[in-house]
């Protein structure tokens, strides 16, 4: 089985100096300074609103899901212990609010999609999905990623999450068995499933 | 499990297509702002609310609420719960009265504890038959609206009467 693993960002390593001023970071928010919290919002947003949108496929619950993400790190600092990063703690909110999210609105979402950068139309691998079937490149790829979106949205959530988090984020099994509360066996056979769904669902579109 | 093994390497490229999708330029300018004014403001709504005077901080009912209704299964157990402990109160309750049909001792005359007395029926089957046009007379009133009277025995004396003598 390939598995094409994607460019991985890193997690800040306990051992780093970034992590470290996270550490301090985390300390002084405690304390209630909203100036060392931003600090983090910041260092995490686009990481936590993309995880949100993904799941989602909607810019505005992704906003508002991101936001009350925070606000709710913030209420609970006092109860985060450090026996995770920082990092992932915030993770692990932003996931079990948002599956919480998805729940209540099950049967009830609409997609509200991000535009896609210009970079799309020069990615060598996704135009090769699409040359032969339209000549402008840009409705193509639109297509595409409401194709893709729609399928993402008929798998459960657990499935997405793992797609989501490992294919389209980068993250490693171990990390996602950490944020979703689970051993790293468990996070491959759901992604090796989430993957077979997919690829039935969007088999017109790989050849 | 799988006849041949899978190969994913398209669905990936197709993947691939996600991380394109971008939020409006400059979302993430004003984002963490945004987040800290939110805390800032909830905070001051927090202190001032009229629950706060008697409940201090209610951000814990908030969140508790905020979890039943993402859980069924915690809203069901805890809606069964609070049924149990109803329907354990009712028996409790009842367990502490003696059975109507136990024996009482010889001149107890204290009503039983939750049963209300019935009250005296006067019986109508020997006094006339009432109605509005009926003169009141003794004896239509029953035996039992005498004793009314004859509890409390009245005691009279004397008037007194001065005039300023």
């Amino acid at each position: 089985m390939s598995t094409g693993d994607p460019p991985t960002h890193k997690a800040p390593s306990p051992a780093s100096a970034e992590s470290v001023a996270e550490s301090e970071l985390v300390a002084r928010a405690r304390k209630g300074d909203l100036t060392a919290y931003d600090a983090l919002v910041r260092r995490y947003q686009e990481r936590i609103y993309a995880t949100v949108y993904h799941m989602t496929s909607n810019h505005e619950d992704a906003n508002d899901l991101a936001q009350e993400t925070f606000i709710k790190g913030f209420q609970a600092l006092n109860s985060f212990k450090g026996g995770s990063s920082f990092y992932t703690w915030i993770y692990r909110i932003a996931v079990n609010k948002t599956i919480n999210f998805l729940k209540q609105r099950r049967n009830r979402s609409h997609m509200s999609l991000n535009d896609l950068d210009a970079s799309a139309e020069n990615n060598p691998d996704l135009l090769s999905l699409i040359s032969d079937q339209t000549p402008r490149r840009a409705a193509g790829l639109n297509e595409l990623q409401r194709k893709l979106n729609a399928a993402l949205l008929r798998l459960s959530e657990q499935h997405r999450l793992v797609v989501t988090l490992h294919d389209v984020q980068g993250l490693s099994h171990e990390e996602i068995a950490g944020i979703m509360d689970c051993n790293s066996g468990t996070v491959r056979s759901r992604l090796f499933y989430a993957r077979q769904q997919l690829q039935a669902m969007l088999s017109d579109y790989l050849k | 499990m799988n006849p041949e093994p899978e190969n994913f390497d398209q669905l990936q490229k197709l993947l691939a297509l996600k991380r394109h999708e971008s939020p409006p330029p400059g979302y993430f300018n004003g984002f963490s702002r945004k987040v800290t004014a939110r805390i800032q403001s909830n905070q001051k709504r927090r202190w001032q609310g009229p629950a706060a005077l008697f409940l201090g901080d209610t951000t814990w009912l908030t969140e508790v609420w905020d979890e039943i209704r993402a859980n069924p299964l915690l809203a069901g157990g805890l809606s069964t719960a609070v049924c149990a402990v109803l329907i354990l109160g009712f028996i409790a309750s009842g367990k502490n009265e003696p059975p109507s049909g136990s024996p009482r001792l010889a001149g107890d005359q204290t009503p039983l504890r939750g049963v209300s007395a019935p009250a005296p029926t006067p019986s109508l089957a020997q006094s006339q038959p009432l109605s509005s046009t009926n003169p009141v007379t003794s004896g239509a009133l029953p035996n039992s609206l005498d004793s009314l009277f004859n509890q409390a025995p009245l005691h009279s004396a004397p008037a007194k009467a001065g005039f300023g003598n």
